[in-house]
């Protein structure tokens, strides 16, 4: 009978806790807020770079309760079958905003990483949106994805030249060591006063490398120096084993305290319904005395070495301490006895 | 032991559930979810979570069930002590599931560990 109660209660409840809170319908009145997105480029090429800036604050009519969300953006745009997805890493926290000051967060996204190139031809618009959501919840929209004001398009077009690669102008290596490029594209570089005397050097840079330090770009023809790094694609940066040993060390503990919570949980719920039957009350009292010792244990993991280490070192370092007059060499002279 | 079996399975069932969001791999959409090693963590923190929603329900019901026991009893004695007996548990039961933080709180400070990660955040609790 109990059983029948407990599976009928768990099976009517458990929908309950996977309902996503939504933001107060007083918050989501486009009224009572302002959310721009802009673009970097109306249009480009497939392969070029596309920023997004999306700003976010609260208008003055806003609610105070409003203010204590915390948000997040999110950065999307429509799928080739019309729905809509959020870009890669485009999920951005911000916290809480406030109604003086916009928020404001880009990302960088090139259309190549998001459709097969075969759908990039020139003409192809790409509808960019821009959401802002509760942070704290699944769910939660604040505005409607259908909202305006927080789309933005992009129109392939392969001629185009913003942000594009390959125009390339004259330039010269000027004194400082970066690329002065020359406004008119000239190949005497006679528009280029950064460049009088050196004319003769004149190469030809790809127009985005303009400005930059000439050690830093290696153009083509050009011998160059060429520096990379494998970044530590380990979460936490460990550098050393024992620091991986602390980041898994780490990661074992963060996994132990969710299992402590629900051992600990399940003792009390087998106390909670044992009864009479005497049995099952010292089932639920093993259990919790057991995920006890085992976090006792746990914690003491990492605190176990280090109270070896420090025994140790005192053991070994008390003698070092101590100088010829017996008194701690660490200890600093009183300013009224000297 | 069969009932909570039967919770962590209909947990996971509930998990898998929720976390059915398209991912878009160029311009194709592909059922399903990235789920990298960090994931693991936050599947066991949200089975804690529903464990702990979950038994704050069930305390009302224990309560209310021993309430009726009590009831039923009509003064006899040999159910009412036997009501007793229960009630007196489901409050030891209580104490331990509200004290769960404070439990492993007091063992983390016990130990002066760091335990940054207590209380669980939990998505709405």
């Amino acid at each position: 009978m109990r059983k029948y109660l407990f599976l009928f209660l768990f099976v009517t409840l458990s929908v309950y806790p996977f309902k996503t809170d939504a933001v107060s319908s007083i918050c989501t009145d486009p009224k009572v807020y302002d959310l721009q997105l802009q673009i970097s480029a109306p249009e480009g090429k497939a392969d070029s770079p596309v920023t997004l800036e999306g700003k976010f604050k609260w208008l003055d009519n806003a609610d105070n309760f409003c203010l204590t969300y915390s948000l997040r953006f999110d950065f999307g745009y429509i799928t080739k079958s019309g729905g809509y997805d959020t870009l890669p890493k485009g999920e951005i926290s911000f916290g809480q905003a406030g109604r003086d000051k916009y928020v404001s967060k880009t990302i960088t996204v090139k259309p190549s990483d998001l459709f097969f190139s075969s759908i990039l031809t020139d003409g192809y618009t790409i509808t960019f949106k821009l959401k802002v959501e509760n942070d704290a919840a699944v769910g939660g929209d604040l505005n409607t994805p259908t909202f305006p004001q927080t789309i933005k398009r992009y129109t392939i077009n392969s001629k185009g030249t913003s942000g594009g690669p390959t125009s390339l102008v004259w330039a010269c290596v000027a004194k400082d060591g970066v690329y002065a490029c020359s406004p008119g594209n000239k190949s005497d570089l006679s528009d280029t006063p950064a460049c009088k005397g050196l004319e003769k050097s004149a190469i030809r840079v790809e127009n985005q490398n303009c400005g930059k330090p000439a050690s830093s770009v290696t153009q083509s023809g050009v011998s160059g120096k060429y520096e990379f790094s494998v970044p530590n694609f380990i979460k936490g940066g460990p550098e050393t084993i024992l620091d991986l040993i602390k980041v898994i060390l780490d990661w074992l503990i963060k996994i132990a305290i969710p299992i402590a919570v629900i051992m600990i949980i399940y003792g009390g719920l087998l106390f909670l319904y044992a009864g009479q039957k005497p049995e099952l009350a010292k089932k639920g009292r093993a259990i919790v005395t057991y995920a006890v010792l085992g976090l006792a244990i746990i914690f003491i993991g990492g605190g176990f070495i280090t109270l070896i280490q420090s025994a140790l070192e005192a053991a070994g370092g008390a003698g070092n301490q101590i100088n010829s007059n017996g008194s701690n060499a660490n200890q600093e002279p009183i300013d009224g006895l000297q | 032991m069969k009932i909570f079996k039967t919770i962590w399975a209909s947990a996971f069932l509930f998990i898998a559930d929720s976390v059915h969001a398209a991912v878009n791999v160029n311009g194709s959409e592909l059922p399903g979810y990235n789920l990298t090693i960090q994931a693991v963590f936050g599947i066991i923190t949200m089975v804690a979570c529903w464990i702990s929603r979950f038994a704050l329900i069930a305390m009302v019901v224990a309560i209310i069930w021993y309430g009726m026991r009590f009831m039923i009893a009509q003064g006899n004695p040999k159910l009412l002590e036997s009501a007793k007996k229960g009630f007196w548990n489901a409050i030891i039961g209580i104490i331990i599931i509200m004290a769960t933080y404070t439990i492993i709180a007091t063992i983390g400070n016990a130990f002066d560990a760091n335990y940054s990660v207590i209380p669980l955040s939990c998505p709405s609790f």
